[in-house]
């Protein structure tokens, strides 16, 4: 037995076309990954714009789960805004007792109810002082789209 | 408002006591509902009532502007009622509606006075707890502490401004 005949009888056809077929497929991964190398260069060189760009994107998705959670009250979205203002016209970080006074003397709907749904939802946040501060990207997210 | 023996001893200043001392606590210590905007104590004050948070969420204030939160079952609020100097360091209003137990001071005295180790293990309680609040709270006690608190609740100072 010779020649092509002996080829085929030993799966010579087989062996040569899986072969070709791997060769072709590791340059054309090869020729992919070198095309988008350009990209990754470029991710690594502003590394330090995407990982905000991450942070930010993790962090919209973490306060849209807790506006789901959020049950609030009739006329708080009003309040809130109407809070929003106010805190304006305070220092950050403010004073919680005189915020709730301010907003009782600009006659604010129910100022307990909404203060405690705003610390809640974490609008209001707490220092170690005893003081409070008022998250506005946590405001947007939570009442912008209302 | 129905409180029951399992109700109380969920609250962590009850929680070593013994269901015979449970019984004894029961007689003296009262459900209330506290509602929205409502002040439970007021700074300077002679502490009469201690309040023990069941539900709400409660701001606890200081004259200097100074807060902090309370929502948990069983965080006191006026915890000078049961220690000297007996007169409240902080000012206290409910922003929700709300469930807590009271302990009045006369009540107070008498289990003091009818059985000590009931008395002890409830004032060491309530200290440890009191340990456990943020520091600015200790900070304002010790400011604020009196030279001679006997002679000071003879005194009627006025009432806190604020919430």
């Amino acid at each position: 037995m010779k020649g092509l005949e002996a080829i085929a009888f030993y799966n010579g056809w087989n062996i040569s076309a899986t072969g070709i077929l791997i060769v072709f497929t590791a340059l054309c991964t090869l020729s992919f990954i070198i095309s988008q190398l350009h990209k990754v260069l470029m991710i690594i060189e502003k590394k330090d714009h995407y990982i905000t760009k991450a942070k930010k994107l993790l962090s919209r998705r973490r306060r849209t789960r807790l506006r789901r959670k959020l049950q609030v009250g009739t006329g708080f979205y009003a309040s809130a805004r109407q809070f929003n203002l106010l805190i304006r016209s305070v220092n950050d970080p403010f004073s919680l007792p005189k915020l709730i006074t301010l907003a009782k003397k600009i006659d604010i709907a129910r100022p307990y109810a909404t203060v405690s749904e705003l610390l809640t939802a974490d609008i209001i946040v707490p220092n170690e002082k005893g003081y409070f501060s008022w998250d506005q990207d946590a405001y947007k997210n939570i009442l912008g789209k209302e | 408002m129905h409180l029951d023996l399992q109700n109380i001893h969920e609250i962590d200043l009850f929680k070593d006591l013994s269901s015979n001392e449970l019984d004894k606590i029961l007689p003296h210590i009262h459900p209330v509902k506290i509602f929205e905007g409502e002040r439970l104590i007021r700074e300077g004050d002679i502490s009469q009532i201690l309040y023990i948070i069941l539900s709400g969420h409660y701001l606890v204030y200081f004259k200097d502007g100074r807060a902090f939160t309370l929502h948990n079952k069983g965080d006191m609020i006026g915890w000078t009622t049961i220690a000297s100097p007996f007169r409240y360091h902080e000012s206290a209003v409910a922003l929700t509606d709300g469930e807590a137990i009271t302990i009045p001071i006369e009540d107070f005295f008498y289990l003091m006075q009818s059985d000590s180790d009931l008395g002890n293990k409830i004032t060491r309680k309530a200290t440890e707890a009191v340990r456990q609040r943020k520091a600015f709270v200790r900070e304002t006690l010790m400011e604020n502490r009196p030279e001679n608190p006997t002679a000071e609740t003879d005194k009627h100072p006025s009432p806190a401004k604020g919430v």
